[in-house]
């Protein structure tokens, strides 16, 4: 029993020394973990003499915790270790002109360790003195039965001048790659062109369309009554063009609408064209000084990429157009948080994105659309939107579409009616 | 061993046992004298002494050393082997814990057998579970317990269906100086939904632990056993819809969540292990003293299927448990107390990772952001008295204490909560004439948080998880607050024919939270034994 004594002596020691080397208070406590010194540097733009840069703010947003921070400080940044998406605004004032934006931003930028240095270049916000897209429709509605409709899809264009501006020329386009999928594609063109897939341009010889100040300019994939088909969807025989295509697919041809048809130049399909319904494209509008044919002739762009899947690495190579940055004169980038992987334009064109639900396949994205937000309402009645090239900023995502707020149709499966009208899908009209 | 020890080995043969149970069911309440005809009363009664040493003797003042397989021999001192049918029902009055349900049924069938021959005990269980957990939400995976914060969550939820295989066996032998043993168990797991969201998952685990004991002095034997496990979940979200998608979420504790990869990754698997190993001092006449000392490791890893195997998150969880006491018996009378000490240390990794190419994401950083750490102090005693072999009554008594802090780093949350707790507890055996054998026991527990802190004040990314933090501050509110748990079990056994015994039995559990929360379940079963 004395070996007992001492056995159960060692045993009952073990015991205390287990419980007084485990502490249950837990070591992870606000602010415990290292943080990241950030060495932030803007270079600047070269500016009107004289001006002033006020409202200066630096955002970190998180991509991996979608978490923002914005400071006012260069000095003394610190955040979690992580990705992140950097961004820099502040506004310039010069005597004698009117306020402008000073914008810089760079994606996926990796801050780990103790410190990182990030270098943003700042570039002055480029009015154009053109159209601007004011909503792109791409989700399109749902049928009664739950099932998907397809055909009513639009990008409305808007005259946000005090001007009357001419659209004939310009060009719609949709990006040849996805938002949602990134590749080192090679050659990397971006700093002078778009990479486009689609591209339709409205016909006229200069002043056959004019756009008054305040007025849109409705560009339809199929300019029909869609009411028939789609007790839910709305009427676009009033639209001012439609996008059609001859169709090389028996199964899937396109309808020839009332509305007059746009030029195609070209675009990727064989049957015909939608906008992609859950975005992931950027779309933009550009005034291209060639004929068809010539650019056509001079413009292809081929591109290498390297496709890495579960079962190996495959180079491949593929084909498409490429848009010089200068040409285009509004873009707006769509894609969903839970996919988005890069911007498909320079950041001069389009620095931002928006988007219609926040994933791919979102239910709840039908009967929505993206739209430029309302800046102010002159004195006139002229509502005069945002456009600082960057989506993120310049647009309202997940808004009801305007077309269903103007006729009052269906805003979603169940078939209720929408009621309100507003300028932006936020603003209400009086 | 004889071969009736097997038959629920046999998937004809425990088909036949239960129908053969049914029918004698029957039989036991509508003629008892077939009993009076034909008994083997000597048989019969020890039986019933093993069937009341397994659910109330005094070996579970000391459950902790039979983890030792080699130790596990000692655990009962007569064999007993039974085939049994249960119905489990449960019922929240509000949903103790939104995650796991407000309620749900069960059915289940199964035998177990542990059975002595010479200086061999040999022990199994294999049972089939199929039942249906009510308003599941946010989780869409299987074993939260195990695999939290780490889970796959939608804001829809629903019924979950599942089906759960289990399987165990062991073997321990002894000399006059040494004990060995060794035992294996597999649990197969099968948990689906019907309508969108459609998870299906699949969970394999499995154990396997073997052990050696030494006579020291007496009979004292000190063990050591080693044990493993190997964890797999699978989980896959299918959704029928033509419109889309709902939302899944990786959640990562405390109602935050993994928000780069909301949305996509409904593909996802849970790979884990966990080594340990115990220590135990252990009479094996079970008189005296105890001690019995365990340490495990947990790791496993959450990964991404469909976003290239992916490595998203991981956990480690080490845990410490001592256990010491002391046992006596007599033929009158048997009394044990005994102290327990448990900690664990659970911290959750979150992988961070750079710029996608191709499909690659290549990682950046490591950041440990979740923490949930326990400390567990009771004690217990048991003082049970004989009025004849096979009835006894025996009284229950103990306190504890306890300590628990949960934190995530970025948006900051933490819980702590302190509680003391109070059990009180007795249970009887009755033999009465006729060869009954009446059992019941009752067990109330009081639990008593104090010095309770939380901050759920750091901002959410996400409205969308309101709804989570909302659940995870109810589940603090409950836990922060005094509960009781009541737990009444009456069963009755009765020889049918030979030695064999029919037993019938029900059990009430009625917990009672705070905000007149009530959460109810039974559970009734028929078992065969022999």
């Amino acid at each position: 029993m004395n070996r007992t004594a001492h056995l159960l002596t060692a045993a009952l020691l073990t015991f205390g020394a287990l419980t007084a080397t485990t502490s249950c208070d837990d070591p992870l406590t606000a602010g415990q973990t290292t943080q990241t010194e950030v060495m932030l540097k803007i270079v600047m733009p070269q500016l009107p003499e004289g001006a002033v840069i006020t409202d200066q703010s630096y955002t970190f947003r998180n991509v991996t915790s979608g978490k923002n921070i914005v400071f006012t400080d260069p000095d003394g940044i610190y955040v979690m270790p992580g990705l992140y998406d950097v961004s820099y605004s502040a506004k310039v004032h010069t005597e004698g002109s009117a306020e402008t934006t000073l914008r810089a931003n760079s994606s996926s930028v990796t801050l780990t360790g103790a410190s990182a240095s990030v270098e943003l270049t700042a570039y002055n916000n480029i009015e154009t003195d053109d159209l601007i897209i004011a909503e792109v429709f791409f989700t399109g509605t749902v049928r009664p039965t739950g099932n998907q409709y397809y055909g009513d899809d639009y990008v409305k264009l808007y005259n946000n001048t005090d001007h009357v501006i001419y659209a004939d020329g310009l060009t719609l386009f949709e990006s040849r790659f996805l938002t949602t999928e990134k590749y080192n594609y090679t050659p990397d063109i971006m700093d002078q062109a778009m990479t486009v897939q689609a591209l339709y341009t409205i016909p006229g010889s200069g002043t056959d369309v004019p756009v008054q100040p305040g007025e849109y300019l409705l560009l339809a994939d199929t300019g029909i009554d869609h009411r028939i088909s789609n007790p839910n969807s709305f009427d676009l025989t009033h639209a001012d063009f439609e996008w059609y295509d001859v169709s090389t697919k028996p199964n899937n041809m396109d309808i020839d609408g009332p509305v007059a048809n746009l030029d195609k130049w070209y675009c990727y399909t064989l049957s015909f064209w939608v906008l992609h319904n859950r975005g992931f494209r950027t779309f933009g509008i550009a005034r291209i000084p060639l004929d068809r044919d010539t650019y056509l002739k001079e413009y292809l762009y081929t591109f290498e990429y390297d496709l890495v899947t579960n079962v190996g690495t495959f180079p491949m190579s593929q084909s498409a157009y490429r848009l010089p940055n200068e040409w285009i004169v509004d873009a707006v980038t769509t894609s969903v948080a839970s996919e988005y992987a890069w911007q498909v334009c320079t950041p001069a064109i389009d620095c931002g994105w928006t988007s219609c639900g926040t994933m791919d396949h979102d239910k709840s994205r039908y009967f929505h659309s993206v739209r430029r937000k309302l800046l102010y309402v002159t004195d006139d009645g002229r509502a005069v939107f945002k456009d600082t090239n960057n989506s993120s900023e310049d647009f309202n995502s997940m808004c009801i579409a305007s077309e269903i707020e103007l006729q009052g149709t269906a805003m979603d499966s169940e078939g209720t009616p929408c009621t309100l009208k507003t300028y932006d899908g936020v603003t209400p009209m009086p | 061993m004889h071969p009736k020890d097997l038959r629920w080995r046999n998937p004809n043969a425990l088909i036949m046992t239960k129908a053969a149970t049914l029918i004698l069911l029957s039989l036991s309440f509508t003629g008892g004298s077939i009993y009076a005809a034909n008994a083997d009363s000597a048989k019969v009664a020890d039986k019933e002494h093993a069937l009341a040493e397994q659910r109330h003797g005094l070996w579970r003042i000391s459950r902790q050393a039979f983890n030792n397989p080699a130790v596990n021999q000692w655990r009962l001192a007569s064999g007993l082997t039974s085939v049994d049918v249960a119905y489990d029902y449960r019922h929240d009055s509000a949903p103790v814990d939104p995650r796991l349900g407000d309620g749900g049924r069960s059915f289940s069938g199964g035998a177990e057998t542990y059975t002595k021959y010479k200086n061999s005990t040999l022990w199994g269980h294999g049972s089939y579970r199929n039942g249906k957990n009510h308003n599941v939400k946010w989780n869409e995976t299987a074993d939260m317990d195990l695999i939290y914060p780490y889970v796959l969550a939608d804001s829809v939820g629903g019924d979950m269906k599942y089906e759960e295989y289990s399987f165990s066996g062991g073997y321990a032998a002894s000399s006059d100086r040494w004990a060995w043993g060794a035992e294996m168990s597999y649990i197969a797991t099968l948990q689906y939904r019907d309508v969108d969201p459609r998870p299906r998952n699949i969970t394999g685990k499995l154990d396997i632990s073997a052990g050696a004991a030494y006579r020291i002095t007496g009979d004292y034997f000190a063990g050591l056993s080693l044990n493993f496990r190997k964890y797999k979940q699978t989980n896959d979200i299918d959704f029928k819809s033509e419109m889309g998608v709902d939302k899944v979420f990786h959640l990562t504790g405390l109602g935050t969540h993994y928000n780069r990869f909301a949305g996509t990754g409904l593909s996802t698997y849970y790979d884990g292990y966990r080594y340990g190993l115990t220590l135990d001092l252990y009479p094996s006449g079970g008189r005296g003293a105890f001690v019995s000392a365990a340490l495990s490791r947990f790791t496993f890893d959450n990964i991404l299927t469909e976003i290239n195997k992916l490595p998203l998150t991981s956990v480690w969880h080490n845990a410490v448990s001592v256990q010491a006491g002391w046992l006596s018996r007599s033929t009158e009378s048997q009394w044990g107390v005994s102290g327990l000490f448990s900690a664990y240390r659970r911290h959750g990794k979150e992988n961070i990772f750079g710029d996608a190419t191709s499909g690659v994401y290549p990682e950046i950083a490591s950041l440990e952001m979740f923490a949930d750490n326990s400390s567990t102090f009771s004690a217990q005693g048991e003082w049970g008295r004989r009025f004849s072999r096979n009835s006894s009554f025996a009284l229950r008594l103990g306190g504890g204490w306890m300590r628990r802090t949960t934190a995530y780093i970025d948006p900051w949350r933490y819980t702590l909560i302190n509680a003391a707790t109070a059990t009180a507890g007795g249970d009887i055996d009755l033999a009465l004439p006729g060869g009954w054998l009446i059992g019941g026991d009752c067990t109330v527990t009081a639990r008593l948080p104090y010095s309770c802190r939380h901050d759920f004040t750091g901002t959410g990314t996400d409205n969308e998880l309101r709804q989570l933090e909302q659940i995870e501050e109810w589940v603090y509110h409950l836990d922060s607050h005094r509960s009781i748990s009541s737990v009444i079990n009456l069963s009755a056994a009765h020889p049918i024919t030979g030695s064999y015994l029919l037993k019938v039995g029900a059990t009430y559990t009625h917990d009672a939270y705070t905000a007149s929360v009530k959460s109810q379940s039974v559970t009734a079963n028929i078992a065969f034994i022999f």
